[in-house]
C-alpha cells in the first residue's frame, strides 16, 4: 500500500465517521415531503425501565366458574405471550389484587397513546358456535335459547392468521375440551352458526366430522387484508382468555429506574469509553490510536443497528450487553496488540512484519473466544423469554461487529499507518527485548519423568 | 518504563498459578461457605429464607402503594423523597421494615399519582395489612395534616404479583444448559476434551461464586440479575478460551510426545496473557463502575453483580481453568498411555506417563459428573501439596513403588 492510497482510505474513514455521527444526532425536515428525519440515535426504542410508557389496568370480572386466581395467572401468561408476538418484548404484565378483586396491569413501553395499548390487547371478541340441522333462516342475533356448543373462552386455545386458497384466513386451535366439543358438534349437526359477540358471523355447512381440534374461519371482508385478519385473530385470542376483562384506568408512567436513568447511562458510558480511548492511546500509542478510531466506527455501527433492528428495545440489561460488547471489541484489539508486542520484542522482525504476524497469530484466539460467546447469544435468542431476547440480540450484534472492527477496520487503519511511518518504535509503542530479558527457551517436556521408568 | 502499571504487571506475572492451587482452589469454597452461612444465619433469625437469599420484588411480588392527587409543582420530587422515607421508617408487628424498590409517576386525567412498590416485610396477610394501614395513617397525617377526613382513595394499596415472566428463570436455566453443552462441543472440536471440561467447570464456578458474592453483598436479586449472570458467563468463557488458545499453540509442536509438562504450559500461557486479562477486565469494568456510582439504587442492583462477576470471571480463567486443564490433561494422557500399554503388551512396564497419584485416573469420571468444582478443589490440591510442594523445583515426585503397586492392582 502506498502513501497516496492510505491517505485516501484514512480520509474516507474520517468522512464516514463524521457523517454517521452527524446523522446519529441531528433532526431535520426532509425537503418536499411531510416527513422529518430523526437522528437514528434518538429513535432507539427504550424499555419501561428507561423511558416509561403506558400502564393499563384491566379489571377481572368476577364469575362463578371456580378457581379464579389460577385462570388469572393463565391470562397473565397469555397476555405476555401475545405482547411478545406483537413485538413488545419488554412489556410487563402483572397480576394485582385489592381485597378480593383481581386486576391485571399491563405496562407497555414506547407507546404514547393510552388507546394504543387497548388496541394491542385487542377488544376481546367472544366466539360461539351453535349447531343447526338445516340451513334455514338464521336471525342476526344469538337466540336466547340457543345451545352454545363451543365457546371461545372455554374451548379456544389459540387463533392465528393462515392462508387458504391464496386468501387470508383465521385458523383456530381448540384445547382438549374444545376438540371434543367441536367433534361432537360437527358429527351431530350439518350446519354450524358462528357468532361473534352474540352476532351472527357466518353460517357454515359441515362437510365431515372434524376431530383434530382445528378449524379455519374465512371471510370476504378480510380475505385480501392481512392486517384485518390479524386483528380478528387477536380479538378471538383475547376472547379466549380464561377470564373476562374490562378496561380500567389507563395512565402514562415514568421510567421505573427514575427519570434520569438514560442520562446516567449515557454519562457513565461516555466516561468509560473516554477512559478506554485514553488507555489504548497511552498503552499502545499509534496502534491504540488506530484501535480508537475503529472503536468509534464500532460504536456508531452498533447504535445504528440498535435503532434499525425491530427486536431491540433497550433496557438497562441491554445497555450492559452493549457495554460488554464494547469491552470485547477493545479486548480483540488488546489481544492483537499484545501479540504484536511479543512478536516484535522476541524477534528481529521489522515492524510491518511483526504487525502482520501478530494479526495472523491472534486470529484463532479471537475467533474461538467470540464464537463461544456467540453460541450463548444465539441460544438465548432462540430459547430465552421476553426480556432476555432483546439482550441476546444486542449481544449478538455487538459480537459480530466487534469481530468485524477488530479484524477488518483496525487492520485496515494500521495498514494505512505503515506507509506513513513504518520504522518508529516510539510511534508504535514497541521495543526490542533488552539484554537478559530474552524469553527463556522453555521445555515443556518433563525430564524427571524418566525416573518414572519410561521403558519401551 | 513509563508505564509503571505495565512493568508492575510484568514483574508480578512471573507467578506460577499451578503452584497456587492450594489457595486458589479453596478460596471459592470459602466464599460459597460464607454465603451459605449468611443465608442460614439470616434465614433462621427472620424465618424468611427468600429474603435471606435476597430474592427481589420481581420474582416475589409485593405491595404497590399509590398516592393519588399530587400536584405537579416544584416540590413534587421533595415530596416523593419524603414519602419514601416515611414508608421505609414504619415498623410492622415483627419490627421489620420495607424498602422501596421502584417509584413511578403516573399521569393521566386525574393529575399526578406516584406509585411505590416494595416487598412485603412479612408473609402473614394480617401483618401486611396492619403494616400497610400504619403506613397509610402516617402518610395521611403528612400529606393532609389539616383535614380530618381526606378522600378515601388518596392512598391505595394493591398486592402485586411477580412481574418477571413466570418462565424467565426456567427458560434462562434451559438456555444456560443448552449453551453450555454447545460450548462444550465447540471446545472439544477446536481444542481438546480436557480443555472443554475445564472451561465448563470454570463457567459453573462463575455462576456459583457470582451468586454467592451477590448474597454476601446483600444485593437484591431481580430479573436484571439473570441478564447480569448471562453477561458474565459470556465474558468469562471468552477469557478462558483466550488462555487456552495460547496453551494450544504451545502444544502444537509437542503433539504425540510423552511427558508433556502441562503445568508449565498452563503457567506460561497464563503469564503471557496476564496483561491482556487484566487490561480487558479493567476496560470492561470501568463503564459499569461509573454506572454504579452515578446511577440510582436499582441501577446499582444490576451493576454490582456484574462487577462481582467480572472479578470472579477473571479469577476463574486465570487461577482455576489452566490448573484444572493441566490436571485433566495429565490424567488423560496417562489413561491413554496405560490403555496403549495394556493393549500392546500385557505385563510390560508401566505407562510412560506418570503422576504422584494413580488414583486420580480412577476418580476422574466421578469428577466429570460433579457440577461443583469447589468440591473437587481440596481433593486435588492436598495430595499435590504433600508430594510436590516441598521439592525445590516444585515438580512432582514419581514413586516407583507406588506406580508398580497400582499397576499390579490393575492387572
Amino acid at each position: 500500500m502506498n502513501l497516496k492510497k492510505s491517505i485516501v482510505i484514512l480520509t474516507v474513514v474520517a468522512v464516514f465517521i463524521i457523517l454517521m455521527a452527524v446523522f446519529a444526532l441531528v433532526s431535520f425536515p426532509i425537503a418536499d415531503t411531510v416527513y422529518d428525519y430523526h437522528g437514528y440515535a434518538t429513535t432507539i426504542k427504550l424499555g419501561l425501565d428507561l423511558s416509561g410508557g403506558v400502564s393499563a389496568v384491566f379489571d377481572v370480572q368476577p364469575d362463578g366458574y371456580g378457581d379464579l386466581e389460577t385462570r388469572v395467572d393463565g391470562t397473565v401468561t397469555s397476555l405476555q405471550d401475545m405482547l411478545v408476538s406483537e413485538g413488545y418484548t419488554e412489556a410487563v404484565v402483572t397480576k394485582t389484587r385489592r381485597g378480593d378483586n383481581f386486576a391485571i396491569r399491563v405496562e407497555v413501553p414506547d407507546v404514547n397513546n393510552a388507546d394504543d395499548v387497548l388496541d394491542l390487547i385487542g377488544r376481546p371478541a367472544k366466539l360461539q358456535f351453535v349447531g343447526a340441522t338445516s340451513a334455514g333462516e338464521v336471525g342476526s342475533a344469538l337466540p336466547a335459547d340457543a345451545v352454545v356448543a363451543v365457546e371461545g373462552g372455554r374451548h379456544l386455545s389459540s387463533a392465528f392468521v393462515t392462508m387458504q386458497n391464496g386468501d387470508f384466513a383465521v385458523g383456530l386451535e381448540f384445547n382438549e375440551e374444545g376438540t371434543k366439543a367441536f367433534a361432537d358438534l360437527t358429527s351431530n349437526y350439518s350446519y354450524v352458526h358462528i357468532y361473534i359477540n352474540g352476532e351472527l358471523f357466518s353460517n357454515v355447512q359441515v362437510q365431515s366430522e372434524i376431530s383434530d381440534g382445528r378449524a379455519i374461519i374465512t371471510s370476504e371482508s378480510w380475505a385480501e387484508d392481512y392486517n384485518a385478519a390479524s386483528e380478528f385473530a387477536t380479538q378471538l385470542q383475547a376472547g379466549a382468555f380464561g377470564v373476562t376483562l374490562s378496561a380500567g384506568e389507563v395512565r402514562n408512567i415514568s421510567p421505573s429506574l427514575g427519570d434520569d436513568a438514560v442520562r446516567v447511562a449515557i454519562i457513565a458510558g461516555a466516561i468509560g469509553v473516554g477512559l478506554i480511548f485514553i488507555f489504548m492511546a497511552v498503552m499502545y500509542r499509534g496502534l491504540g490510536l488506530a484501535a480508537d478510531i475503529a472503536l468509534v466506527v464500532y460504536i456508531l455501527l452498533l447504535v445504528w443497528f440498535c435503532s434499525v433492528l425491530p427486536w431491540v428495545q433497550l433496557t438497562l440489561p441491554g445497555i450492559a450487553g452493549l457495554l460488554l460488547s464494547i469491552g470485547m471489541a477493545v479486548d480483540a484489539n488488546i489481544i492483537i496488540f499484545e501479540r504484536i508486542r511479543d512478536e516484535y520484542r522476541h524477534s528481529s522482525k521489522p515492524i510491518p512484519s511483526a504487525i502482520k504476524t501478530g494479526f495472523k497469530r491472534s486470529f484463532a484466539a479471537i475467533l474461538d473466544g467470540n464464537v463461544t460467546t456467540l453460541i450463548g447469544a444465539v441460544v438465548l435468542w432462540i430459547i430465552g423469554s421476553a426480556s432476555i431476547v432483546g439482550f441476546a440480540v444486542t449481544l449478538f450484534i455487538g459480537i459480530i461487529l466487534s469481530m468485524f472492527t477488530a479484524l477488518v477496520v483496525t487492520r485496515l487503519l494500521i495498514k494505512c499507518l505503515l506507509p506513513i511511518n513504518s520504522t518508529s518504535e516510539r510511534f508504535y509503542g514497541l521495543r526490542r527485548a533488552k539484554e537478559g530479558e530474552h524469553k527463556e527457551e522453555q521445555s515443556f517436556i518433563r525430564t524427571e519423568a524418566v525416573k518414572g521408568g519410561d521403558v519401551k | 518504563m513509563k508505564n509503571i502499571g505495565a512493568t508492575f504487571l510484568d514483574k508480578y506475572s512471573k507467578l506460577k498459578v499451578s503452584k497456587l492451587t492450594r489457595i486458589t482452589f479453596v478460596l471459592p469454597l470459602v466464599i460459597v461457605l460464607i454465603a451459605v452461612a449468611v443465608i442460614i444465619g439470616l434465614g433462621e433469625t427472620t424465618g424468611d429464607y427468600t429474603s435471606a437469599v435476597g430474592i427481589g420484588i420481581d420474582f416475589q411480588g409485593g405491595t404497590m402503594l399509590t398516592v393519588n392527587g399530587l400536584d405537579n409543582d416544584g416540590e413534587l420530587q421533595a415530596k416523593i423523597d419524603e414519602i419514601e422515607s416515611i414508608i421505609e421508617s414504619i415498623e410492622d408487628a415483627n419490627g421489620s421494615r420495607v424498602s422501596v424498590s421502584y417509584i413511578q409517576r403516573l399521569s393521566g386525567v386525574d393529575g399526578i399519582s406516584v406509585s411505590f412498590r416494595y416487598q412485603n416485610a412479612s408473609e402473614d396477610n394480617d401483618v401486611i395489612t396492619a403494616h400497610n394501614e400504619a403506613i397509610r395513617a402516617e402518610l395521611m397525617s403528612y400529606l393532609y395534616p389539616d383535614e380530618e377526613t381526606a378522600a378515601d382513595d388518596a392512598i391505595t394499596f394493591d398486592q402485586i404479583g411477580a412481574t418477571a415472566a413466570q418462565d424467565l428463570l426456567s427458560k434462562a436455566g434451559i438456555a444456560l444448559a443448552v449453551s453450555t453443552v454447545l460450548i462444550l462441543i465447540y471446545i472439544v472440536i477446536r481444542f481438546t476434551p480436557t480443555a472443554a471440561f475445564a472451561a465448563v467447570l470454570a463457567l459453573i464456578h462463575d455462576v456459583i461464586v457470582m451468586f454467592a458474592l451477590t448474597v454476601i453483598c446483600r444485593v437484591q436479586i431481580n430479573s436484571s440479575f439473570v441478564a447480569a449472570m448471562i453477561t458474565i458467563i459470556a465474558y468469562s468463557i471468552n477469557n478462558t478460551i483466550i488462555i487456552f488458545d495460547r496453551c494450544r499453540e504451545y502444544l502444537k509442536p509437542l503433539k504425540g510426545m510423552k511427558n508433556i509438562d502441562y503445568d508449565a504450559v498452563g503457567d506460561t500461557s497464563v503469564r503471557e496473557n496476564m496483561r491482556r486479562s487484566v487490561f480487558t477486565t479493567a476496560t470492561t469494568m470501568i463503564t459499569v463502575i461509573f454506572l454504579a456510582i452515578l446511577g440510582s439504587a436499582s441501577i446499582r442492583e444490576f451493576c454490582v453483580p456484574i462487577i462481582l462477576g467480572l472479578i470472579a470471571g477473571l479469577f476463574s480463567s486465570v487461577c482455576l481453568a489452566t490448573p484444572m486443564w493441566a490436571a485433566f490433561s495429565r490424567s488423560w494422557d496417562k489413561l491413554k498411555a496405560k490403555r496403549a500399554a495394556t493393549a500392546a503388551y500385557a505385563g510390560a512396564a508401566p505407562s510412560a506417563s506418570d503422576d504422584d497419584d494413580d488414583k486420580e485416573v480412577i476418580f476422574k469420571p466421578d469428577r466429570k459428573d460433579d457440577d461443583d468444582d469447589e468440591g473437587f478443589a481440596p481433593k486435588a490440591s492436598q495430595p499435590k501439596s504433600k508430594s510436590g510442594g516441598d521439592k525445590p523445583k516444585g515438580k512432582p515426585i514419581y514413586k516407583y513403588s507406588k506406580k508398580n503397586t497400582s499397576f499390579k492392582k490393575k492387572k
